[in-house]
């Protein structure tokens, strides 16, 4: 009795599977594309050097620019060595340097170091 | 004079200002830096810069002349007790290698950071240890 039940439960599965492709086989045959469609009119020659020619040449230009922009206008940098003609700098230090210089005694007992390039 | 008419960029500017805030947190020291011309005896013109400063007991100074290459650095009668000559002769020369390659701004700002690491408060006995 068992082994009728297993032989119909076998019988079932194996012929499910082939059952359910034949039965779904109407809808996929709706899904094959065609080979007949319609390709459009075409581009013309300005539609196809615009598309492929001119919007990239767009965006090249455009990334260019921002480059420039950001890093261009930046001005060459000092070369170390030439005659510095500008005011002294000073970060960190006194809020009057002029004045403060001027009444300024050396430090006396003072380390440090010291090299030339 | 390209790049302004004291030879840095805003760029430069706040990369050396960031290295001195960075200075200050990390040595404990109020850092310092001149550019611009020392004379004939750049030792006594750095001397009487550091001079200058709000504290110069220990303030830390770090003086460049790019036109005649030369670098000082000046510890106070304090500030060398935490940054001593050794240490700022590492500084000197971490800013000479880039200064070499032109580079004005990276060069002070890498002798800031070297300095900084230098500058360790000695060790106090009770306090370091518990």
């Amino acid at each position: 009795m068992t082994r009728v039940r297993n032989s119909t439960r076998a019988l079932l599965v194996v012929s499910g599977v082939p059952l359910t492709a034949l039965l779904a086989a109407p809808a996929l045959a709706d899904s094959v594309p065609t080979t007949s469609y319609d390709a459009g009119p075409g581009l013309t020659v300005t539609q196809t050097l615009g598309l492929f020619v001119g919007i990239p040449a767009v965006v090249i230009l455009t990334v260019y620019v921002l480059v420039f922009a950001l890093t261009g206008r930046r001005g060459p940098r000092y070369p170390v060595g030439a005659p510095w003609s500008g005011a002294a700098q000073w970060f960190g230090g006194p809020a009057d340097p002029s004045s403060a210089v001027q009444h300024a005694e050396p430090t006396q007992g003072a380390g440090g170091a010291r090299a030339q390039w | 004079m390209p790049s302004g008419e004291d030879g840095f960029t805003e760029r430069d500017r706040e990369d050396i200002r960031r290295a001195l805030r960075l200075a200050d947190s990390e040595g404990g020291l109020p850092f310092s830096v001149y550019v611009g011309p020392l004379g004939d005896d750049s030792r006594a013109r750095a001397l009487t810069l550091h001079g200058a400063l709000s504290d110069p007991g220990h303030g830390v100074l770090v003086a460049v002349d790019p036109g005649s290459r030369r670098v000082e650095v000046v510890t106070g009668p304090e500030s060398k007790r935490y940054l001593d000559d050794r240490g700022a002769t590492l500084g000197v020369l971490a800013m000479t290698t880039s200064l070499t390659a032109g580079d004005l701004a990276g060069g002070i700002v890498n002798g800031l950071r070297t300095l900084s690491e230098h500058a360790r408060h000695p060790r106090v006995l009770h306090l370091d240890q518990p």
